[in-house]
């Protein structure tokens, strides 16, 4: 039985590359405004999401670096999804696909996990 | 000042992955607890993020050169993830000095694993990819095209057809249970600890399961990543990792493993091994002395 996934395969890696490119972009253009704003980080306390979604609009240093670290920590998740739909769609392999999405059901809970305070 | 030491830290680690095959974690976290004082926990989350850096830039190579076997990695991510999970909850009710003695004794083990692979290295070519297998690294620049002169097995005629070897079917995967319950294991010391976890997964699909060495080696790299997001999120929504010392970090890390590619067709590997085993040494020494409160 062989898979030929290689379509799937370079889309999981263009969107790889977009995605990297978009974070490396935010986290560089933030940690540049915040070094040329003068600011140190002995201030610079934890943001959010939402704090930092907002404060990105308006470019905030700070909120474009949170962006671009979630963004990153993101990344992963999305290689998670381009086996799921490789696997549903592509290869018809129902099993993977349902392992697959146990995986990221996996990573969502860990957004809803309490942990180190 | 304190932002390009943090970005020089990311810079080394990254350098340190991309030129000796292993992640950054151990690297990343030393450097964060020891010279800039900063809590294991902080430096723990922080160190995740530098993880996910290197297994992204890895994995657009790996999975675009078709070499990782993802049905075995989603098998296998079942149980890093649910690990890495609970290693990231556990870090929040041990203590500060455990910490550091479990740190210590990975950092001995990274040492000792270096000179197991540096004495296979000066011995036969197959057995060194043997040996950097058994002990959990990535093979190197120079192992790699070491290895390149195996006879490829089943599934490496597959990758380079452009076709996903199938889990348990064409590789023959063994002991895909034991294979689940180690590499949870090494999710719990991700959570745990920030690091990769490649020291026990790649061993465990090479020598356990049966996989072959490059495939083992990609299939892990997709992996680590996968597994950091889950600890990583957990330390995130804790308000563990503060972007202004983790985007340096991260940054520096994608710097050095583009460095660490340019620098591995100049620099011994060999000779960086050596080094770093006296390095892993004297932090194993002071991350052990500050667990015991010395």
């Amino acid at each position: 039985m062989n898979h030929n996934i290689t379509g799937t395969n370079k889309t999981t890696v263009a969107v790889l590359r977009i995605v990297s490119v978009i974070s490396i972009g935010l986290m560089g253009a933030g940690l540049g405004l915040f070094l040329a704003g003068g600011q140190t980080i002995t201030g610079v306390h934890f943001m959010g999401f939402r704090q930092a979604f907002s404060g990105a609009l308006f470019l905030q240093p700070v909120a474009l670096m949170t962006m671009g670290m979630i963004i990153l920590l993101i990344t992963p998740s999305i290689r998670v999804i381009g086996a799921l739909f490789s696997f549903l769609f592509v290869e018809k392999d129902v099993p993977y696909a349902l392992i697959s999405l146990g995986v990221l059901l996996i990573l969502a809970a860990s957004l809803f996990v309490p942990g180190v305070k | 000042m304190v932002i390009f030491l943090l970005f020089m830290t990311g810079l080394l680690a990254g350098s340190y992955g991309a030129l000796l095959g292993l992640g950054g974690g151990v690297i990343v976290i030393p450097i964060l607890t020891m010279f800039f004082h900063m809590p294991i926990q902080t430096a723990v989350g922080i160190s995740l993020v530098g993880v996910i850096a290197t297994s992204t830039g890895a994995a657009i190579v790996y999975v675009s050169e078709v070499k990782a076997d993802l049905r075995l990695g989603m098998i296998l991510e079942l149980g890093t993830t649910i690990g890495a999970i609970l290693g990231a909850v556990t870090a929040g009710y041990v203590s500060a000095r455990a910490l550091y003695l479990l740190y210590a004794v990975v950092v001995l083990y990274n040492a000792y694993s270096m000179y197991r692979s540096k004495e296979a290295a000066s011995g036969q070519r197959p057995a060194a990819s043997d040996q950097s297998a058994a002990s959990g690294q990535r093979p190197a620049a120079s192992d790699q095209s070491a290895a390149s002169g195996q006879r490829p097995a089943a599934s490496d005629q597959s990758v380079a057809s452009g076709q996903w070897p199938v889990a348990s079917e064409e590789t023959g995967v063994k002991n895909i249970p034991s294979g689940l319950a180690l590499s949870s294991l090494a999710g719990v010391m991700s959570g745990l600890l920030g690091v990769g976890g490649g020291l026990i997964k790649i061993p465990v699909m090479y020598l356990l399961m049966g996989i072959p060495l490059k495939t083992a080696v990609a299939t892990s790299n997709f992996m680590i990543g996968v597994t950091a997001t889950a600890g990583a999120f957990i330390y995130y929504l804790n308000g563990r990792i503060n972007a202004a010392v983790a985007v340096p970090v991260a940054l520096g890390v994608f710097a050095g493993a583009l460095f660490g590619k340019w620098a591995g067709t100049k620099v011994s590997t060999t000779v960086l091994r050596k080094v770093f085993i006296f390095v892993f040494l004297y932090v194993a020494i002071q991350m052990g002395l500050k667990g015991l409160g010395q």
